[in-house]
């Protein structure tokens, strides 16, 4: 298992593109997918992708994947690398619609909020932001990527 | 990367198991959409200036004294009907009286009682059921925390039924309230609050009435429960009434 300093930048790039095309390609097509300056650089990644164990060359010489990479703080998704902050996130939004909800039900009866409710609002608040936004970011890197 | 089901159900899973997580604090608010109506009336009030002998210490007064002879102590004997309207189960938490020359009550729009005060006051928006009392030279007010367990009161109110609720006691009573007393036209103000018992959120009922009682040297009252051959009783509880009949 490739540690994820190794599994960064171009290389992954390389890898999410060869992961999600799900069929064998060659350093050409790889250049064209990941918009990649040449089909030597192409191919370096690819070989560097083969020594870490997570492709493999077939019988005509093009690249499958062989194993499915563990990216430090994401899920696969099917064939997509989604950020495990985006997750918490939703977590943290299904709190924050059921404490909007009790805010809701509360001044329509006219009963007060409790100062520590609206403390743990705040902290939700905070919470589903800090992960939405550092969620997002990440899912735009590995979109780019 | 384009969003695929697998990702919007992931995404909706988390969402729900944060739903879930908050389920605890969620599932008591709903209860609290639920209410009772609580009815009250102002049936009974009496009021008796007492006087004691100089041999009694403490409630003795020193009428030649400047410092003594502008109060009076007068106890008071005010009754409310309070009837849960409802079709659920009640419980009733908190009663209070009021009587003072002047009372007004408001809800921010709505103002029932004195034209004086109402001329006098800027009231605020209120929200809900929530209203505001003003009172000018007041002569009691009684409130009646029961919303904790008090010993041989029962505090449910099964649907549609009526109780009547006393409150006694003893108060000083300076000279402009007690002017009021003595021409015999004052107001009363009663309330009841409670809520649905299992939950639900606070009621509030309430009865102002502009009254004007009947002097009998110095003791004043206002009835409109018994007749002469009744009375009130005092449950030992100190709380409930009841009328009898004499016999």
């Amino acid at each position: 298992m490739p540690s994820d300093e190794e599994l960064e930048g171009t290389t992954l790039k390389v890898y999410l593109y060869v992961f999600q095309e799900g069929k064998p390609v060659g350093p050409r097509d790889v250049m064209r997918g990941a918009i990649l300056s040449s089909p030597s650089v192409a191919y370096r990644h690819l070989q560097k992708l083969e020594t870490l164990g997570l492709l493999q060359r077939n019988t005509y010489g093009e690249y499958v994947v062989k194993e499915k990479a563990s990216i430090k703080g994401h899920l696969w998704i099917g064939r997509n690398l989604v950020p495990r902050l985006l997750f918490y996130s939703f977590f943290f939004i299904g709190i924050l619609s059921a404490e909007i909800a009790i805010v809701m039900i509360r001044s329509f009866v006219n009963e007060p909020l409790q100062t520590e409710f609206i403390f743990l609002i705040f902290i939700t608040i905070v919470a589903t932001g800090l992960f939405l936004s550092k969620g997002i970011i990440l899912l735009l890197r590995t979109k780019t990527s | 990367m384009k969003l695929s089901i697998k990702m919007i159900l992931a995404n909706a899973i988390a969402l729900m198991l944060g739903l879930a997580a908050a389920s605890p604090i969620l599932v008591p608010n709903f209860a609290l959409t639920t209410k009772v109506q609580i009815e009250v009336d102002i049936i009974y009030a009496y009021f008796g200036v007492q006087e004691f002998n100089r041999n009694v210490t403490g409630l003795w007064r020193n009428l030649s004294d400047f410092w003594e002879n502008d109060i009076r102590l007068v106890s008071y004997f005010i009754v409310l009907n309070v009837t849960n309207r409802s079709d659920r189960l009640a419980l009733l938490k908190e009663f209070e009286v009021s009587a003072a020359q002047e009372i007004l009550v408001h809800n921010g729009t709505e103002i029932i009682g004195s034209e004086k005060l109402a001329k006098q006051i800027t009231v605020s928006p209120i929200s809900g059921e929530s209203f505001g009392v003003a009172k000018e030279n007041p002569i009691l007010t009684d409130l009646r925390d029961l919303s904790r367990f008090y010993p041989g009161w029962s505090q449910y109110w099964p649907s549609n039924t009526s109780r009547l609720i006393g409150f006694t006691g003893m108060v000083e009573v300076p000279n402009i309230p007690y002017a009021a007393l003595e021409n015999g036209t004052i107001y009363l103000f009663g309330e009841a609050i409670g809520q649905p018992y299992g939950g639900g959120s606070l009621s509030r009922g309430f009865s102002l009435k502009y009254v004007q009682l009947l002097v009998i040297e110095k003791e004043f009252l206002y009835n409109t429960a018994l007749s002469e051959n009744q009375l009130l009783r005092i449950d030992s509880n100190g709380i409930d009434v009841y009328i009898e009949t004499r016999r």
